[in-house]
């Protein structure tokens, strides 16, 4: 999105509608704000009324320029809608509900928006998918699947529609095992997103979500072959992607396929040269010697995975940076060296105990927890 | 897959901005007052640097 979307000219007429900020949500000054705003997940857009300092619509992940543009028209609305009874403002209703987590409020909105805009509604794209993800961040696997597999099954191919479905199947496959739901859903589900990953004009990073979606399925249903083929496809479209990519940047934000399809494939060394290109003209980025740490350890070269860790941890900052850690740990207990695993565990506990608490919580303290554990393994074997 | 793996590939990468867009970096007391003086909402980008 930051690579492919926010740098497109286009947007650059959207300047004086909105104050533009920037959060890193990694960094220690921004603690406070990631409490009061709590996301879900990377990146998250929001749009904030200043005057009573609340999200009037929530964004997770990726849009289009054309779809950014939408959203922030429609922002605009949500801000200003307290009634009336056309689409528009149960639309706008149901996105300042799904901003502020309320949920059944947020999804009977939507539902209600959808119902009165009718089936050729302008924003009825934008809608379903809002309904999807919300279904979706609230965990409600069965409703997320079957809303993608109707309302998202009878959108116009496009974006939307793209990310509706792919978001279903997400849901089916994340879904228990035996729900008596799932099997129809991914029946239905799987079909929508391979035409969906056949049109034209998807951002890359959502063509390559669509791909790695598509082999998670057939490795789902057992088909290794199918789930392989879907690999090599991904593959070659990130090699493609690599040819035509004018800067390293944008190269760069498509490194996380590269690294999931290369694994994917039992192959990790092949991701290893585009990641070291990327280390190389991104020297202030832990991410390409972090994924190089991964890489490294699925190819079983632990002490080139210490080092790639190593170099990770020199630039990186924020409760990621125990991800890091624990990355380098487990390379180091399977090369067998217990007296470095110890240090770089008791490193990690040492560094976690730094952050200020909003940074603490959730997967991060589990994960801090684990480390914690070892590390008094280790010392209580060790003495 | 694996905790730590699905971590690592599911963030959203580190990439520039956009030149013509006047981002306010990591402070939101500063944008908030910006936003009540001219009256205009926030939009926040959060994100990581994975």
């Amino acid at each position: 999105m930051r690579a492919h979307v926010l740098s497109d000219a286009r947007l650059v007429k959207q300047a004086g509608r909105f104050v533009w900020l920037s959060v890193d949500a990694e960094k220690e000054r921004n603690a406070a704000f990631t409490e009061r705003f709590t996301v879900s997940g990377y990146p998250t857009f929001l749009v904030v009324d200043p005057v009573t300092e609340k999200p009037v619509l929530r964004w997770p992940g990726s849009a289009t320029v054309k779809q950014f543009e939408r959203i922030l028209d429609d922002a605009r609305v949500a801000r200003r809608a307290a009634g009336g009874a056309g689409p528009e403002a149960a639309l706008a209703r149901a996105d300042r509900a799904n901003a502020e987590d309320r949920v059944e409020e947020a999804v009977a909105g939507y539902r209600e928006a959808l119902e009165r805009g009718g089936p050729g509604w302008s924003r009825r794209p934008r809608a379903v998918e809002s309904l999807v993800l919300a279904l979706q961040g609230a965990g409600r696997d069965e409703q997320c699947a079957a809303v993608a597999g109707s309302d998202g099954a009878g959108l116009p191919r496009g974006s939307s529609f793209a990310n509706a479905v792919a978001t279903g199947l997400g849901c089916a496959l994340g879904a228990d095992d035996a729900a008596p739901w799932r099997p129809e859903a991914l029946r239905r589900l799987e079909p929508l997103v391979r035409e969906a990953a056949a049109l034209p004009d998807l951002l890359a990073d959502d063509r390559a979500a669509l791909l790695q979606t598509l082999a998670d399925a057939r490795q789902a249903a057992g088909d290794a072959r199918a789930s392989r083929a879907a690999l090599t496809r991904l593959w070659r479209f990130l090699e493609a992607e690599a040819r035509r990519t004018p800067s390293a940047e944008l190269r760069a934000s498509l490194d996380s396929w590269r690294v999931s399809a290369a694994i994917g494939l039992g192959r990790p060394a092949l991701a290893v040269p585009p990641l070291r290109a990327s280390e190389r003209a991104l020297p202030d980025d832990y991410n390409p010697p972090a994924r190089l740490a991964l890489l490294y350890r699925e190819e079983k070269r632990y002490p080139e995975a210490v080092a790639a860790a190593d170099r990770a941890l020199a630039r990186a900052y924020g409760p990621r940076k125990l991800r890091v850690y624990d990355l380098k740990a487990t390379s180091q207990e399977r090369a067998g060296d217990r007296a470095g695993r110890e240090r770089t565990l008791a490193e990690a506990v040492a560094f976690a105990a730094t952050l200020p608490e909003a940074q603490a919580r959730g997967g991060v303290r589990k994960l801090v927890a684990r480390m914690q554990a070892q590390l008094d393994g280790l010392r209580g074997r060790g003495g | 897959m694996h905790l730590l793996l699905a971590a690592l590939l599911s963030a959203a990468p580190a990439a520039g901005r956009a030149p013509g867009l006047p981002w306010i970096l990591d402070d939101w007391g500063r944008a908030v007052a910006e936003a009540r003086a001219r009256d205009l909402p926030v939009v926040v980008d959060v994100w990581t640097p994975w």
